[in-house]
């Protein structure tokens, strides 16, 4: 499988101080879906930003998208990969211009990638059509639609430049149960005609699971766990993972309860930054910033914790 | 995956859910509730004919999705509404109708007899007042405590009740100081200081992290024990609802359309709507893109339908389903059904 996108050490500080993004490594195949879970401010969003370059890594950081380097790229080829990286944000009544119909919306993203007028026109229709909306939708107003086709418009606009790589930050985590069905079964089936890859961001664990091939697991800046999603949830490696999955709310589970809260990504633990909350902290936690890791005897499975060991010598040729 | 993890005290290996008592004890007996706001002209039916009783020690679950009519029901009962809506049907908690209450009455049994926990603590706790004084205020209010110094330290034991590590730093704090978590942790402390017989908690845990939220709804837990309150929870999740509830009701376009037992409801849903629902959730080793969406979207407060509201979006709807919309009917004891073709199925199996 070739990268489509290759991110090595992303890194965020804001001006107040806050190490959003603190040394993230991410590959995206083509045709996957890499899935990113965490709670509020692990850095998800702004690890989302910087993959789109709407911000700019800080010193040390690589970006890599379909063989160019976006993270140097500027003005026409920046504008030219970007064509190729779409994103379908959490709220599209925000995201859409409300005084704008929709499909002058969707128009929009064409006319920034150069597409003539007639084309656009045609290309507005067939997206309608695509994700499941009457034509005549083009002319509607944002607050005419419900919450459910706003998404679909937010996905068509997505679509418009055919992208080979959509980011979905917490596409769906704003729609009721019932409709988020159809939209999570739409970007399914998309997929599978367009054959891109996701980026599917979600604070919701039994949605990544559903639609991700792989996963990571982000806290405080960091991911702390990758795995093929079936492995992450038959076997958490690392004990944050362990922590979120048992967590979910439900009848009768055997629940690893974390004690307080994360602490501020402004002050971050020394050593392993889980540590605080870790129920396995052992000595050698403050002292030991863990690597994300292959762990032994699990060859898809990374993790970041003193208590996963790398493989044995023989074992490394196995990893992907 | 280990269970060896925890620490005393919050051992993880506890199920959330208190058993059961076997007690009849109805403490808050709602009655045919409507809600309508808007003007006379144009209404918009909110609630539409909900009753369900509350029982001592026992959590009954408002299941529903936006605009189904879960908040609406569980703030009308409060009468949090005041002349913005009009309510009818009787609220009882032991001989006092809440919706006909004057307001110095319900001054008084608000925060004492029934207290609310709502979603959004940060908009329900004054941002200029410190923790502990909003406590405190509460418990001067109904005269919980004697004094000024008593009402100190029992804010101070509130706060550690609810799990908050350092209770005099927190009481002392304002609430922009404080994580989400720790807000709605002291949001909880307010609510249940004067130990109320009914507990109304408005999706408490929705705005929070998962991780954080196992740890409110273990709480809640704990404390109904402790207190034996009746816990009145509003949510849309399924899993808060099978964690939490002992009894079950999904509502649907302002009305309630199954209620029963919470392992029944969920468990083999009665109702096409909560059984689509319970379809549409992603479950472990579905394979993608393999959702059962609802097609369509649900009617909205105030929009016109015929017979049964769900009827557009049914798989099983009939002719029957439109002429006119069913009533909660009783199918086996302690569950009820609002749909036309579930009753005649089980009428048939009965045959």
């Amino acid at each position: 499988m070739t990268a489509l996108l290759e991110a090595r050490n992303l890194r965020k500080v804001f001006g107040n101080g806050v190490r959003a993004v603190d040394g993230v490594d991410l590959t995206v195949h083509a045709g996957e879906t890499l899935g990113i879970v965490g709670e509020s401010g692990c850095g998800k969003s702004t690890t989302a930003r910087l993959l789109l370059r709407l911000l700019r890594s800080d010193r040390g950081g690589e970006l890599h998208f379909d063989g160019h380097d976006l993270g140097r790229a500027k003005g026409s080829e920046l504008r030219r990969l970007r064509a190729d990286l779409q994103i379908v944000p959490q709220h599209p009544m925000t995201s859409l211009n409300p005084r704008m119909p929709i499909g002058t919306s969707i128009e929009f993203n064409l006319k920034v990638h150069g597409v003539g007028r007639a084309e656009r026109r045609k290309r507005v229709d067939e997206l309608l059509d695509q994700v499941g909306l009457p034509a005549a939708f083009a002319e509607r107003y944002p607050h005419e639609l419900s919450g459910g086709q706003l998404q679909r418009v937010a996905i068509a606009r997505a679509l418009s430049t055919r992208p080979k790589l959509v980011i979905c930050d917490e596409a769906v985590s704003a729609l009721d149960k019932s409709v988020q069905a159809q939209v999570l079964n739409l970007l399914v089936d998309i997929q599978r005609e367009m054959g891109l890859a996701y980026v599917f961001i979600s604070h919701d664990l039994a949605v990544v699971e559903h639609v991700s091939d792989r996963v990571a697991v982000m806290y405080l800046g960091r991911v702390v766990e990758q795995a093929p999603a079936r492995d992450l949830w038959a076997n958490p490696l690392h004990p944050y993972t362990q922590a979120l999955l048992s967590a979910m709310p439900g009848r009768d589970r055997e629940r690893i309860t974390l004690q307080g809260d994360p602490p501020s990504p402004v002050d971050i633990p020394s050593g392993c930054r889980f540590r605080t909350r870790c129920p396995l902290a052992v000595e050698a936690c403050p002292e030991f910033d863990p690597p994300l890791v292959q762990a032994r005897g699990f060859p898809l499975q990374q993790a970041a914790c003193v208590h996963v060991k790398p493989p044995v010598p023989a074992e490394v040729g196995a990893a992907r | 995956m280990s269970t060896t993890v925890g620490q005393p005290g919050h051992a993880g290996t506890v199920a959330a859910r208190p058993p059961g008592r076997e007690s009849t004890g109805v403490v808050l007996d709602v009655r045919d509730l409507h809600t309508e706001f808007g003007s006379p002209k144009r209404p918009v039916q909110a609630v539409r004919g909900v009753s369900f009783q509350l029982v001592r020690g026992r959590t009954m679950v408002l299941l529903g999705e936006s605009g189904s009519g879960k908040s609406v029901t569980a703030r009308s009962v409060l009468h949090l509404y005041g002349d913005n809506a009009r309510i009818s049907g009787q609220a009882l908690l032991g001989g006092l109708d809440l919706l006909t209450a004057a307001p110095r009455q319900l001054r008084d049994v608000r925060g004492s007899r029934v207290a609310l926990v709502p979603q959004d603590p940060s908009g329900a706790l004054d941002p200029l007042r410190t923790i502990g004084s909003q406590v405190i205020e509460v418990l001067r209010r109904h005269r919980v405590v004697a004094s000024k110094v008593a009402a100190r330290v029992r804010a101070q034991e509130l706060l550690r009740s609810v799990g908050i590590p350092d209770p005099v730093r927190v009481a002392r704090a304002y609430p922009h100081q404080l994580s989400g978590g720790m807000r709605q942790r002291a949001a909880i402390a307010i609510g249940v200081s004067c130990e109320p017989e009914v507990l109304i908690a408005d999706e408490p845990t929705t705005a929070l992290d998962v991780t954080v939220q196992a740890q409110i709804l273990q709480l809640f837990a704990d404390l109904q024990r402790s207190m034996d309150m009746a816990i009145l929870l509003v949510t849309h999740d399924v899993g808060v609802a099978e964690q939490l509830g002992h009894q079950v009701a999904v509502m649907y376009a302002g009305r309630i359309v199954e209620r029963g037992a919470a392992e029944d409801v969920l468990g083999s849903p009665a109702h096409p709507y909560t059984a689509a629902l319970l379809a549409a959730l992603p479950t472990p080793g579905l394979p993608r893109g393999g959702l059962q969406p609802i097609p369509g979207r649900a009617v909205l407060a105030g929009e016109s339908h015929s017979g049964c509201p769900f009827a557009p979006r049914c798989s099983r709807a009939t002719p029957a389903s439109l002429a006119t919309e069913p009533d909660l009917l009783e199918i086996v004891p302690g569950r009820q059904v609002a749909c036309v073709n579930s009753l005649l199925e089980i009428g048939r199996a009965r045959a």
